[in-house]
C-alpha cells in the first residue's frame, strides 16, 4: 500500500451532495437554533406574522418589555465569556502574556483617556466600537462556519476559506457604508457626504447592490462547494445566512440590540461547549458537565454585571462624567472582547482544534 | 555548596536527585508583565469598590439600570442649577454619540438657559451637520435661527425638514411657528391646520394654531382653539394664559 492511499484511508471521505446535516456538537436542533442562529430567523418571522395581525401586541414589543433582562443574561455574560475563557484556558497566562497580564491595564488606561477627553477621544473610541462590530459579527459567522466544515471532515482549502470569509463580509461592508456615527460616516461627515452627489449616489448604489450580494453569497458558496464535488454542512451556510438578515432586515437601531442577543446566545452556547469539553478532558476531573457549564455561565454573568454595571459607576465615582463613563466603558468592554476573542478562537497549534475534532 | 559525604558517589548522586527542582529563571519581561498584571487587577478591583460604593449611594445596585441612560446626571445638575456641569456632561454625549438628537436639543436648552447663544447656535449646527437628512435636526437648527431672527435659514431647514417628513405633525408646528414670526397669518393658519389634520389630539399644536388666528384677527376660531386646547390638555398653563388674555381683548373690543 502506498504512502498516498494510507494517508486516504485515515481521512474521512468529504461529504458529496449539495448540503448535509454536518456533525453537531450536541445536538442537530440544540447546534441549529442557538449556534447556528435559526432562532433569531424564528423570531424574525414571529415579529413579522405578529405584526400582521390587528389583535394582540406585536411580537417585538412583547420581547422588548424583557429585553434588559436578555441584555443581562445574553449579551452582558457574552461579553464577559472572551475573557472568562482568555483566563480559564490551559497555560493562558504562558500562551498570550501581553494579552492577559499587560492588555487589562493598558485598557482600563486607555478608557480613563478616552472619558478624561470625549470630544477628541472618546468620540473615536465609539466610532470604532461601532465600525468594529459588524466586522466582528462577520468574523464570528466566518469562524463558525469554518469550524462545522473542519468538524464535518469538509476539508477547506486556503483558496475555500478565502471564499467563505467573502461570503460571510457583505453584511459588514454594507454596515460601513450605512450606519450613522460610524464606517463611512466617521471618516467623512454626513453633510459632505450628502453635499456631494456622486459620493452620495454611489453609496446608495452600492448599499443596495450589497444586499442583494448579502442574500446570493451563501447559494453561490453552495454552487462552489457542489461544483468541486463536496458538500457543506448546512449550519454553515445557516449562520452566514442568519448574520446577513441581522443586518439587513432589521433596522439600525433595533440590529444593534437584537444582533447583539442572538450574537450574545450563540456564542455562550459554544464557548460554553468548548469550556466543558477540555475540563472533562483534564485527567483530574471530577465534576459532571453540567457544573462545569454552571461554573463557567455564573463566571460570565456576574462578570458581566461588574463589567456593565459597576464599572461606569466606578469611574464616575473616581471623578469622571457620567455621560463618558456609562457610554465609553461599554464601548471599550466591546473592542476589549473583539481583541481577546481573536486570541482564543484560532484553531492553528491551539488545544481549540482538539475540542473541533472531537467526538460530541 | 554544602558538605556531601563521599562526594562523587552513589550519595551523592542521591541526594542530587532528592533536591527540590530549582524554580524556572523568571526574565525581567515577565516580572513586567506581572507587576502589569497586579496593578491592572488593582484598578478593576478599587473601581469595581468604588463604583459599588457609588452603586449603594444612588441606590442602583442590585437592580439592571439603564446604563445607556446618559443624561441621568446632566438633568440632576441642572435641576441644582449648575448649568456648566449639565453642559459638559451633555456636550461630551453629543460627541460620542452625534446621532441622538435628543442630546443636541438637552445641550442647547442649557446653553440657551445659561445665555450662551452661540454656542446654542453652535450646538444646533453641529446636529444638523451629523444627521442631515434628518428632519428632526433640520427643524432642531430651523428654530434655532428663527430664535435668532433669521428667517431665511430658518425656512430652508423648516421647509426641508416637512418635505423629509410630510406626516409629522411637530415639524408643521414649527413651520408654522417660523411663519407666525415672519407674520404671514394666512399661510400659517394653513400650515396649522395640516399639523392638526395629522394630530387632531395635540393640545400645544392647537395653542399655536390659536395664537395665528389671534394675529390674524380671526379672534371667534382663536378662542376655540385655545378652549380646545385647555379641554385636550388642562395642564397647559400657557393656552389657558393665552384664553384669558384673548377674553380680556375680545371684551375690550366688544367682539
Amino acid at each position: 500500500m502506498s504512502a498516498a492511499a494510507a494517508v486516504a484511508r485515515a481521512v474521512p471521505p468529504a461529504p458529496r451532495g449539495t448540503l448535509v446535516l454536518g456533525r453537531t456538537f450536541l445536538h442537530p436542533a440544540f447546534d441549529y437554533l442557538l449556534i447556528g442562529g435559526g432562532l433569531s430567523l424564528l423570531f424574525a418571522a414571529a415579529v413579522a406574522l405578529r405584526g400582521r395581525e390587528a389583535a394582540g401586541p406585536p411580537a417585538g414589543l412583547v420581547l422588548t418589555s424583557a429585553l434588559p433582562m436578555l441584555i443581562f443574561v445574553c449579551n452582558m455574560a457574552h461579553f464577559a465569556a472572551s475573557t472568562v475563557r482568555l483566563y480559564t484556558r490551559e497555560g493562558a497566562l504562558a500562551r498570550n502574556p501581553f494579552l492577559t497580564m499587560a492588555f487589562p491595564l493598558v485598557s482600563l488606561a486607555l478608557v480613563a483617556l478616552a472619558i478624561a477627553f470625549p470630544e477628541k477621544l472618546g468620540a473615536n473610541l465609539n466610532a470604532l466600537y461601532f465600525t468594529w462590530s459588524p466586522y466582528h459579527y462577520a468574523a464570528q459567522a466566518y469562524g463558525l462556519a469554518v469550524m462545522y466544515c473542519y468538524r464535518s471532515s469538509c476539508p477547506l482549502t486556503d483558496r475555500d476559506k478565502w471564499r467563505v470569509r467573502l461570503a460571510c463580509l457583505p453584511p459588514f461592508v454594507l454596515a460601513f457604508l450605512s450606519f450613522p456615527a460610524s464606517g463611512l460616516e466617521w471618516f467623512v461627515a454626513p453633510a459632505t457626504i450628502l453635499d456631494n452627489p456622486a459620493l452620495h449616489t454611489t453609496r446608495q448604489v452600492t448599499r443596495m447592490v450589497l444586499i442583494a450580494v448579502t442574500f446570493l453569497a451563501p447559494p453561490a458558496l453552495v454552487l462552489y462547494f457542489r461544483r468541486g464535488g463536496r458538500a457543506l454542512p448546512a449550519i454553515s451556510v445557516l449562520v452566514i445566512l442568519a448574520n446577513g438578515i441581522w443586518w439587513t432586515v432589521l433596522p439600525y437601531l433595533q440590529a444593534f440590540v437584537w444582533v447583539t442577543v442572538f450574537h450574545g446566545l450563540q456564542y455562550l452556547a459554544i464557548t460554553s461547549i468548548f469550556h466543558v469539553q477540555e475540563r472533562m478532558k483534564r485527567p483530574d476531573n471530577r465534576g459532571a458537565w453540567w457544573i462545569h457549564a454552571l461554573w463557567f455561565y455564573g463566571l460570565c454573568l456576574g462578570l458581566g454585571y461588574v463589567l456593565f454595571q459597576v464599572l461606569p459607576l466606578g469611574y464616575e465615582a473616581a471623578g469622571f462624567g457620567w455621560a463618558a463613563s456609562s457610554t465609553l466603558v461599554v464601548a471599550a468592554i466591546n473592542i476589549h472582547h473583539f481583541i481577546v476573542d481573536a486570541y482564543i478562537w484560532r484553531l492553528k497549534k491551539d488545544p481549540n482544534y482538539r475540542v473541533v475534532e472531537s467526538a460530541a | 555548596m554544602g558538605w556531601v559525604p563521599f562526594p562523587g558517589t552513589l550519595t551523592d548522586a542521591i541526594i542530587e536527585h532528592l533536591k527540590p527542582p530549582a524554580p524556572a529563571p523568571v526574565s525581567a519581561k515577565q516580572k513586567g508583565y506581572r507587576v502589569l498584571f497586579y496593578l491592572g487587577l488593582g484598578a478593576f478591583g478599587l473601581l469595581a469598590i468604588v463604583g459599588g460604593a457609588r452603586a449603594s449611594v444612588v441606590r442602583k445596585l442590585p437592580s439592571l439600570y439603564d446604563a445607556a441612560d446618559i443624561y441621568e446626571r446632566a438633568t440632576e445638575l441642572e435641576e441644582r442649577g449648575d448649568l456648566a456641569g449639565a453642559a459638559r456632561e451633555l456636550s461630551a454625549a453629543t460627541f460620542i454619540q452625534p446621532q441622538e438628537l435628543s442630546g443636541y436639543e438637552r445641550l442647547g436648552y442649557v446653553q440657551g438657559l445659561a445665555g450662551d447663544a452661540a454656542g446654542e447656535l453652535a450646538t444646533y449646527e453641529r446636529a444638523y451637520l451629523n444627521n442631515p437628512l434628518s428632519p428632526r435636526a433640520n427643524m432642531i437648527l430651523g428654530l434655532g435661527y428663527m430664535r435668532r431672527q433669521r428667517y431665511e435659514p430658518a425656512s430652508d431647514r423648516l421647509h426641508l425638514a416637512v418635505s423629509l417628513d410630510d406626516r409629522e405633525p411637530m415639524l408643521h408646528a414649527a413651520l408654522g411657528d417660523l411663519l407666525v414670526a415672519q407674520k404671514k397669518y394666512d399661510e400659517a393658519i394653513a400650515t396649522f391646520d395640516r399639523a392638526l389634520e395629522l394630530d387632531p389630539d395635540e393640545s400645544a399644536i392647537h395653542n399655536k394654531a390659536a395664537i395665528a388666528h389671534a394675529y390674524a384677527g380671526k379672534h371667534e376660531r382663536a378662542r376655540q382653539l385655545f378652549e380646545r386646547a385647555v379641554q385636550l390638555d388642562p395642564g397647559n398653563h400657557e393656552a389657558a394664559g393665552n384664553l384669558q388674555q384673548l377674553l380680556t381683548l375680545m371684551n375690550q373690543g366688544g367682539q
